[in-house]
C-alpha cells in the first residue's frame, strides 16, 4: 500500500467501515467518483439501493423486494484513515448508520444480560 | 505457563470438535462397507482440514479480518453473496441434523417425546449460547467431547489387526465385487472428505481466533492446535471406521442411528460405556450445533459489515445476535417436520463439499497475498498442500451429485 | 424491451426452469415403480433394522443397556421399519419383481409385529431376539438373490 496511491477497487470497495468509536458501520458497497477534470472519489455509498446494483436483474429485483432500498452516502472528506478498514471520523449516529436502533436493536436489549459486559 | 495451558485447552477443544452426527454415521458405516479400505481418506481429510484450518487461523491472526471479510473483497458483492448464501444454507442444514441427533440422544437417555425434546434442545441452546462466554462454550462443549474417547476405548478393546490397518492407509482401490460397489466406494470416499473438512471448521476457526484475540504471535500456537488437535480428533474417526468393520460389519447391521453407534462401547463396557458414548455424542453434537448457528451469524454480520462477536456486549451487535438465534429457530422448525436428522445430514455433507471450492479459494488467494500478510504469507508447504487440496475438492465437488443420484444416496 | 429488463426476465426464466426441472425430476422418481435396485435397497435396509432389532436385544438381556435406552431404540427402529414398509406396499414394481416385493413386504410386516410385541419380559425377550435374527437371514438371502 503506497502513500501516494489509492487502489478504489482493492482499498475501498468492500471494505470494512468503522467509526470513531470502533463500531462497525457496514461495507462500501459502491463509490461515487466525480469523472469531470480530474477523477475524485466524492463519497461512499452504503445501502441495498447501491449493494443491489451489482447484482443480476432478477437478484436486483427480489433483493430490493425483500430488503428494501436504503441509501446513504458518506462524504469521502469524513473518511480519517485507511488502513484494512476505512475509519470514519465521528460516530456512526452521525451518518445514520449506527444499528442500534430499530426493532432488532428493541428486542435484543430488552433480554436479560444484553448491557453486560 | 499460562501459553502451555491455552495450547493443551485448544488441542483438547479441537479434538473433542472434531466428529459431528454426519462424521459419525459416515465413518461407522465405511467400516462396515469397506473394512480398513477407507482409513487414507481420513487421513486426507484430515491433513486437508489442518492445511485450511492452519490458513484461516493465520490469516484472522495477522490481518484480524474473518473468512467473510476477503470472500467478499476478492469475488465481489454477487459472487460473495451467493457464497454467504449456500454456506449458511450448508451450516443450517448441519445444524439441524445436530439438533435432531441431540433430541435422540435425550430420548435414549431420558425417555419422552422427540418433538418436545427436539423443543428443549432449542432451548437449552439458545440460552446456552446467550448466557456463556465463547471460551466457556468452547471449553465446555469441546473437553466434554472427549467423552467420545469411549469409542477409542472400544476400538482398542476389539483388538484390530494392525497389520491389515496399515494397508487401509495407502490410497488405493480396493477390489469390490461389482461395478455400483465401486460407486458407493467413490461415494463414501467423497462424503468421508467432505465431513472432515465442513465449510463451517474453517469459518468457525478464524472467527473464533478473532474472538480470542490473536495476533501474529499467535500463529505458532495456532499451529500446534490444529496439527496435534485436529491429528488426535482423527483418531476417533479411525476408531469409528474400526467399530464399523469389526462390530457392525459381523452382525450384519449398518447403524443409521446414533443409539445403534453407542451399543458397541455398551457391548464390550456394558452400561457404563453406553451412556458415556451417549453423553460424549451429546456434547459433540451439541458443540457442532453451536458452532454452526454462531458460524451463520458470523458469515452474514461480516458480509454486510454488522458487529459481530460475542466478545462485544450484546445490545452492541443486535444484528448478530439475532441471526445466530435465527440459525437456532430455522434449524429446529426443520426437525420439526419430523424428517430424519440423518438423512439431513447426508444432504448437508453433500451440498457442503459441493460449495467448499467456493469458500477455500478466496482463502488461498487471501493466504498468499504478500499484501495482506506480510511475512505471514503461505510458505511452500501451505501453497503446494492448499493448491493440491484445491484441485482434490473440485473433482470432489463435481463427482459428489452424480454419485449420491447412481447410489442411491450411498446404498448402491 | 430495454437491456435491463430483458436480462431480467432471461434470468428469471432460467431459474424457473432450474426449479421446474429439478422438481419434475424428484416427482418422477417418487412416482415411478420401484426397479430391482430400490427393492434390494429397501430389503436391506430392512434386514439391518432386524439385525440392529436382534442385537438390542441381546445387549439388553446381558445387562448392557438401560430400560429407557431399550424402549426408545427398539420404538426408532419400528419407526423405520414401519417406513420401509408403507414405501413397499404404496409403490408399484415392476412386473418381473413384483412377487419379490410381496415377499418383502410379508417379511416387513412380520418384523414391525415383532418390534410390536417386544415386551418387558425377559421369556418373551428370550424368543423374540432369535425371530428377528430369523427374519434378518430371509432378508438377506432376497438381498443376495437380487443382486
Amino acid at each position: 500500500m503506497s502513500e501516494h496511491h489509492l487502489d478504489i477497487i482493492r482499498q475501498v470497495l468492500d471494505r470494512q467501515l468503522v467509526d470513531a468509536n470502533h463500531n462497525h458501520c457496514g461495507k462500501v458497497d459502491d463509490v461515487e467518483l466525480e469523472l469531470k477534470g480530474e477523477p475524485k472519489v466524492i463519497a461512499l455509498l452504503v445501502g441495498n439501493e447501491y449493494a443491489s446494483d451489482r447484482l443480476p436483474e432478477f437478484a436486483r429485483y427480489v433483493s430490493r423486494k425483500l430488503f428494501g432500498r436504503r441509501r446513504l452516502k458518506i462524504p469521502w472528506s469524513e473518511v480519517s484513515v485507511i488502513t484494512d478498514d476505512i475509519k470514519l471520523a465521528q460516530d456512526a449516529k452521525e451518518y445514520g448508520l449506527d444499528e442500534r436502533k430499530g426493532f432488532v436493536f428493541e428486542f435484543i436489549s430488552k433480554l436479560p444480560g444484553a448491557w453486560k459486559k | 505457563m499460562k501459553n502451555i495451558l491455552e495450547v493443551f485447552l485448544g488441542i483438547l477443544t479441537a479434538m473433542g470438535g472434531f466428529v459431528e452426527i454426519g462424521e459419525l454415521v459416515f465413518t461407522v458405516n465405511a467400516g462396515v462397507k469397506f473394512g480398513y479400505k477407507l482409513l487414507w481418506m481420513v487421513v486426507v481429510g484430515t491433513v486437508g482440514i489442518i492445511v485450511f484450518g492452519e490458513m484461516s487461523g493465520r490469516i484472522a491472526a495477522v490481518s484480524s479480518q474473518p473468512v467473510f471479510y476477503f470472500i467478499r473483497q476478492r469475488a465481489g458483492y454477487g459472487a460473495g453473496l451467493l457464497t454467504l448464501i449456500a454456506a449458511n444454507l450448508a451450516s443450517l442444514l448441519t445444524c439441524a441434523a445436530e439438533i435432531g441427533g441431540i433430541a435422540i440422544l435425550l430420548k435414549l437417555l431420558f425417555g419422552g417425546n422427540y418433538f418436545l425434546l427436539a423443543f428443549l434442545t432449542l432451548v437449552f441452546l439458545l440460552l446456552v449460547v446467550w448466557f456463556l462466554s465463547f471460551q466457556a462454550i468452547e471449553r465446555i462443549f469441546g473437553l466434554l467431547g472427549l467423552l467420545m474417547l469411549v469409542f477409542v476405548a472400544a476400538a482398542f478393546w476389539l483388538g484390530p489387526d494392525w497389520t491389515s490397518m496399515a494397508s487401509g492407509f495407502i490410497p488405493s482401490v480396493p477390489q469390490l465385487e461389482t461395478t455400483s460397489d465401486y460407486f458407493v466406494y467413490a461415494y463414501f470416499a467423497v462424503a468421508l472428505l467432505s465431513s472432515i473438512m465442513l465449510p463451517y471448521e474453517t469459518y468457525f476457526y478464524a472467527s473464533g481466533g478473532i474472538e480470542d484475540g490473536w495476533n501474529p504471535s499467535a500463529i505458532n500456537q495456532n499451529r500446534i492446535i490444529v496439527i496435534v488437535g485436529f491429528s488426535l480428533g482423527a483418531l476417533l474417526a479411525v476408531a469409528l471406521m474400526i467399530i464399523g468393520a469389526l462390530y457392525f460389519a459381523p452382525l450384519l447391521i449398518e447403524p443409521q442411528m446414533p443409539g445403534t453407534a453407542a451399543m458397541a462401547p455398551a457391548f464390550l463396557f456394558g452400561k457404563w460405556g453406553l451412556i458415556i458414548a451417549l453423553l460424549g455424542m451429546f456434547f459433540a453434537f451439541s458443540g457442532a450445533a453451536i458452532e454452526n448457528a454462531l458460524t451463520g451469524a458470523y458469515n452474514i454480520s461480516q458480509f454486510f459489515g454488522w458487529n459481530w462477536g460475542k466478545y462485544r456486549v450484546p445490545k452492541d451487535a443486535p444484528r448478530f445476535h439475532l441471526a445466530w438465534m435465527i440459525m437456532f429457530v430455522l434449524a429446529a422448525l426443520i426437525i420439526f417436520t419430523g424428517v430424519d436428522p440423518v438423512e439431513v445430514v447426508e444432504y448437508s455433507i453433500v451440498f457442503s463439499i459441493v460449495i467448499l471450492p467456493l469458500t477455500y479459494l478466496p482463502m488461498l488467494l487471501a493466504g498468499r497475498d504478500t499484501d495482506y500478510m506480510g511475512p505471514y504469507a503461505n510458505g511452500w508447504l501451505a501453497g503446494i498442500l492448499g493448491w493440491a487440496y484445491f484441485v482434490l475438492i473440485c473433482i470432489a465437488a463435481l463427482a459428489a451429485i452424480p454419485l449420491l443420484i447412481i447410489t442411491h444416496g450411498g446404498k448402491g | 424491451m430495454t437491456k435491463r429488463s430483458r436480462h431480467f426476465w432471461i434470468e428469471a426464466v432460467l431459474l424457473a426452469l432450474v426449479v421446474v426441472s429439478v422438481a419434475a425430476a424428484i416427482t418422477v422418481s417418487e412416482l415411478s415403480p420401484l426397479t430391482k435396485d430400490d427393492l434390494r435397497l429397501e430389503i436391506a435396509d430392512l434386514r439391518s433394522f432386524a439385525q440392529d432389532g436382534a442385537q438390542l436385544i441381546n445387549q439388553h438381556l446381558a445387562g448392557q443397556t438401560t430400560q429407557t435406552f431399550f424402549d426408545s431404540q427398539a420404538e426408532q427402529i419400528k419407526l423405520k421399519v414401519d417406513s420401509s414398509l408403507k414405501t413397499l406396499r404404496n409403490s408399484s414394481a415392476k412386473p418381473e419383481i413384483e412377487t419379490d416385493r410381496q415377499q418383502a413386504v410379508g417379511l416387513a410386516q412380520q418384523l414391525s409385529s415383532e418390534f410390536d410385541r417386544l415386551s418387558t419380559s425377559q421369556l418373551e425377550l428370550e424368543r423374540s431376539g432369535p425371530r428377528l435374527k430369523t427374519l434378518g437371514k430371509q432378508l438377506r438371502e432376497m438381498e443376495e438373490r437380487m443382486k
